[in-house]
């Protein structure tokens, strides 16, 4: 499990440690590129991301506060808002290609890559994700690993935007309940 | 978009905003102290379920990476600026000087090109929002923390509306303040310094408003980028 093992070296780092640098980048890359591939998908744009956000973390490290909350919370919002915005950029450019023609730049897609991405999933966390309502999963998961807005996800399921908000607040303050225990 | 604002912090989380509600709860973020405990913790839960996707990124990555980060410095925490002993106060605003005078010798275009080449320029890729898609092909936003200045690089940009000129916007907590005027050259490219006191967390916006500018936008957003995201 991640947890303060990567608080404690990214506070070496946020001080300017380079020695704890490849301790961290051990502890987390696995989690980070996991990430990032889910949401992108391309190995290679996901590597890009993964080596961008890393060297981001490196950078910023020293604006790190500890008290706000982990290291890997830090790093992880980090890797997710950059993988987001590499695919909502992406979307807008086919967007535009899609009004020129047909389109030459579909996101690859390969259902039996995107199973040997997901590993071990820990029993535990499979739980409190079960205790969510099939519909609330899904909205948090369109929203978390496609990198959808809440517009976007009630478009793509035919559903009014206001249904989809109350699905993804209250599946967020269940799986915050049920996870507060674990940590 | 009525929702109670508090409600915003589970979708802020997750990322799954648009620009316009982002850029609105950042800065209810700011002065909610409830909120930042919600967004914190929403955050953690977050991780417990990221952590379950792990995959090895590629060896040769690592090495890549140190090499990176062998070449670059950290940035220089402001809030830990304020609690320096009077002596490095005093050496801080010694640098500040050299700083400013260093600064008044560069005219604008020697500045874009001092904040394009620098090194640890952070650059941004700005995202559209669903009025400007379409209406560029590319911007970045370059931040130099060393220069204390951003630019904003346009590749492909229509032309403004007749009697209309594009407009920047620096967003800070409160109202968003002019940051500039600009209008693309000929072949839609476009590279201008954004205005004002520039620092991370900031948030720039364009919109397209009436020759001379506004003192607030009455257009709708073309896109937005965060300073040093």
């Amino acid at each position: 499990m991640i947890g303060s093992a990567v608080t404690d070296l990214l506070v070496r780092v946020s001080r300017g440690d380079r020695e704890a640098f490849p301790d961290l980048y051990d502890a987390v890359s696995g989690v980070v590129f996991g990430l990032v591939r889910r949401i992108i998908r391309d190995r290679g744009m996901s590597e890009e991301v993964t080596q961008e956000v890393l060297l981001e973390v490196w950078r910023n490290a020293p604006r790190f506060d500890p008290t706000r909350g982990s290291g890997a919370g830090w790093i992880l919002t980090m890797a997710h808002r950059r993988a987001v915005d590499r695919v909502r950029s992406e979307q807008s450019g086919r967007d535009r290609m899609a009004q020129l023609g047909p389109s030459q730049t579909e996101r690859p897609h390969d259902p039996a890559e995107e199973s040997a991405i997901r590993e071990a999933e820990s029993g535990a966390i499979r739980a409190a994700l079960d205790t969510l309502s099939d519909a609330q999963r899904q909205a948090i998961e369109l929203a978390y690993y496609e990198g959808l807005t809440q517009t976007q996800i009630a478009e793509r399921l035919g559903i009014p935007v206001g249904t989809i908000k109350t699905r993804i607040r209250d599946g967020m303050l269940r799986l915050r309940q049920t996870l507060e225990g674990l940590r | 978009m009525s929702d109670d604002l508090h409600e915003l912090a589970a979708p802020f989380a997750l990322d799954s905003l648009d620009d316009l509600e982002r850029a609105r709860f950042v800065r209810h973020l700011d002065q909610c102290e409830e909120c930042q405990g919600t967004v914190a913790e929403f955050r953690e839960t977050l991780v417990s379920i990221a952590a379950m996707t792990r995959e090895a990124p590629p060896p040769g990555l690592k090495k890549q990476l140190l090499e990176a980060v062998a070449a670059t410095p950290q940035v220089v925490d402001r809030t830990a600026r304020r609690r320096m002993p009077w002596s490095a106060v005093a050496v801080a605003a010694l640098v500040a000087v050299l700083a400013l005078i260093g600064w008044s010798i560069l005219s604008p275009g020697r500045l874009i090109n001092a904040v394009l080449g620098d090194p640890a320029a952070l650059t941004t890729l700005a995202a559209p929002t669903d009025n400007g898609v379409g209406v560029f092909d590319q911007v970045r936003l370059v931040y130099s923390e060393k220069l204390d200045a951003a630019i904003l690089v346009f590749e492909g940009l229509d032309r403004p509306g007749e009697g209309q000129t594009y407009e920047i916007w620096l967003i800070d907590g409160t109202d968003p303040v002019p940051a500039g005027l600009f209008r693309p050259d000929d072949s839609g490219s476009a590279t201008v310094r954004v205005k004002g006191d520039i620092r991370p967390g900031l948030t720039v916006a364009v919109t397209a408003e009436p020759e001379g500018g506004a003192d607030l936008p009455t257009g709708p957003p073309l896109l937005t980028a965060d300073i040093g995201a």
